[in-house]
């Protein structure tokens, strides 16, 4: 009898635990949800377009500037980001000396002393501004041997992979690990650092690929993108993977690395399949590569909102079925949808939300900001000539 | 019969800004992923202006920078010498970005901004990639084909 007792108890406390922790999942997929909540809008001039490849937030004085460049008139436009207005315009320089010479900008960048860098990847110079002035050029090259002999990846600039800043460094990474593919699809083990210190470049290898890149090939590109970011009271890079589940912290002071998982829950890399055919040589294998970069999940741009000391690790999750490109009405979409992993200041997981908006959206315009995600449709959507409007994204559940 | 080698040099970057960019898109489900191609195209017989017309250069998805902007740039330098040609702008991206762009040249009679998507429609030219087209007969309209070689770059070619 007493045996009976026990054995019922038993299997109350397992049906408690067993519902307990199912309330918990089901809790955990409901509890944090992205809302709209309205637009934030920055205002255009006439000569301005809705689509910047170099964007970016500067802080200055507890003021949020915007800006970017108009590579139709070389110009750079401020905007306060609270107010939206236009409060500067610096027009590059294009003749004299140490001028840019009609050399197109692959990004530009401001560091906290307010000088500027604007980097021309066709000639691999990085020109360096002060008040608008420039007052040094850099050629990337001379400090970095042969692009081709020594697989080395010039780094590029652009809002979604822009340079790092820390103290008087500069940091170049390479966002695209793809050169470092060779014939076996053996990723050569390292991140380059481009490092800026007293008018002089050094270059280290810095942040090393993970091992699951070797296993064979993950695609054509996004999976080969790497996405850095500074916490600007730290001294660590944290870098994001395209195909890995973990997040890379290296403190920049001695190298040491550690990873900490920061995985979709709709997806897990470990078991996604490999594409075994992805040579350039033909349209058709172009194609397929392609086609497995947008039917297969990745992983995108790393965020960090110093209002709420959170992480976000945007992802692309959900995969309807294989054919997934809608061409109609003139519009091409994906079926694609995208998600948000937000972790603590302390890179432990609190959950993951799904973007919910059915718009097309730009990746080169996401921000995370005083707790919202602001993200700016792509240009056809954009409702008005004279503003680049973003959609305003509010983290529930928090 | 003069040959143009197009030939545009995309990074791997730059091929990834077009795609991440430009396909950023969110739950659409009926429509097929596919970047098959009908080999002809019918011009509409009420679309005027193309009444001699023997070659046309379809542009998709113009309006932002990326390696749709490098080819934008490399038909734009080359509108004057342009005969019995069109250039037509298609599922634009951004119409505000490609008239900054075109500047005076929007009003080239060799450009055409196809703002209705004559020559993006399905069954059509629903091709992601510049496409040249070259008359064979009355409306009917043949794609030319493009190639790509190089790992890393994309390399077309366009014949007049």
């Amino acid at each position: 009898m007493k045996r009976a007792f026990l054995n019922t108890y038993l299997v109350y406390i397992l049906w408690f635990l067993l519902v307990s922790s199912c309330y918990s999942i089901i809790k955990d997929d409901k509890e944090l949800s992205l809302q709209k909540v309205g637009i934030h809008a920055l205002a255009l001039d006439s000569n301005s377009g809705h689509y910047h490849n170099s964007f970016g937030l500067i802080h200055s004085n507890n003021r949020i500037m915007s800006f970017f460049l108009n590579v139709h008139n070389y110009t750079i436009y401020i905007n306060d980001w609270k107010t939206g207005a236009i409060v500067k315009k610096i027009s590059i320089l294009q003749n004299g000396p140490n001028s840019i010479s009609g050399n197109p900008a692959d990004g530009i960048f401001f560091n906290s002393k307010g000088e500027f860098f604007y980097y021309a990847e066709n000639k691999y110079r990085l020109y360096r501004f002060q008040n608008a002035v420039p007052i040094a050029i850099y050629n990337v090259l001379n400090h970095g041997g042969s692009k081709e002999n020594d697989k080395f990846d010039i780094p590029s600039i652009s809002a979604m992979f822009p340079i790092l800043s820390m103290g008087d460094s500069v940091f170049f990474l390479t966002s695209d690990i793809s050169v470092y593919r060779v014939k076996d699809f053996t990723i050569l083990n390292s991140l380059l650092k481009f490092q800026k210190q007293a008018d002089t470049f050094s270059m280290k290898r810095l942040v090393p690929c993970p091992e699951l890149y070797n296993r064979g090939n993950w695609g054509r590109t996004l999976g080969y993108q790497a996405y850095h970011i500074f916490n600007a009271d730290s001294t660590k890079i944290f870098t994001s993977f395209g195909k890995y589940d973990s997040i890379v912290v290296t403190n920049i002071s001695d190298l040491k690395r550690k990873t900490v998982y920061a995985g979709s829950r709709f997806f897990n890399m470990d078991k996604e399949v490999l594409i075994s055919n992805v040579s350039d040589k033909d349209e058709s294998d172009f194609e397929t590569g392609v086609k497995y970069d947008f039917t297969h999940p990745v992983y995108f741009k790393l965020m960090y909102d110093p209002t709420n000391e959170k992480y976000y690790r945007m992802t692309q999750y959900a995969f309807p079925d294989n054919e997934t490109i809608k061409k109609n009405k003139g519009e091409i979409r994906l079926g694609i949808s995208y998600s948000f992993i937000v972790l603590d200041k302390n890179l432990q997981k609190i959950d993951e939300a799904i973007l919910p908006d059915n718009t097309e959206y730009n990746m080169n315009h996401v921000f995370a900001r005083e707790g919202m995600l602001l993200i700016a449709p792509l240009p056809k959507y954009q409702p008005y000539e004279d503003s680049l409007i973003f959609h305003k994204f509010q983290l529930k559940g928090l | 019969m003069k040959i143009l080698l197009f030939s545009i040099n995309f990074s791997l970057r730059g091929y990834s800004i077009l795609l991440a960019i430009s396909l950023f898109a969110i739950g659409c489900h009926d429509v097929k992923f596919s970047f098959e191609n009908s080999d002809s195209f019918q011009l509409p017989q009420d679309l005027k202006g193309f009444e001699n017309i023997q070659d046309i250069i379809v542009i998709p998805r113009a309006g932002f920078t990326g390696c749709i902007d490098e080819v934008v740039n490399y038909v734009l330098n080359r509108l004057d010498s342009m005969q019995n040609t069109k250039v037509v702008f298609t599922s634009i991206e951004g119409l505000k970005e490609l008239k900054i762009k075109l500047g005076e040249r929007i009003n080239h009679s060799v450009v055409y901004l196809d703002t209705d998507n004559i020559f993006f429609r399905p069954g059509a030219l629903q091709s992601i990639y510049p496409q040249h087209l070259q008359r064979i007969k009355g409306n009917k309209f043949l794609k030319k084909n493009y190639t790509i070689k190089k790992k890393g770059f994309i390399n077309g070619c366009i014949v007049f």
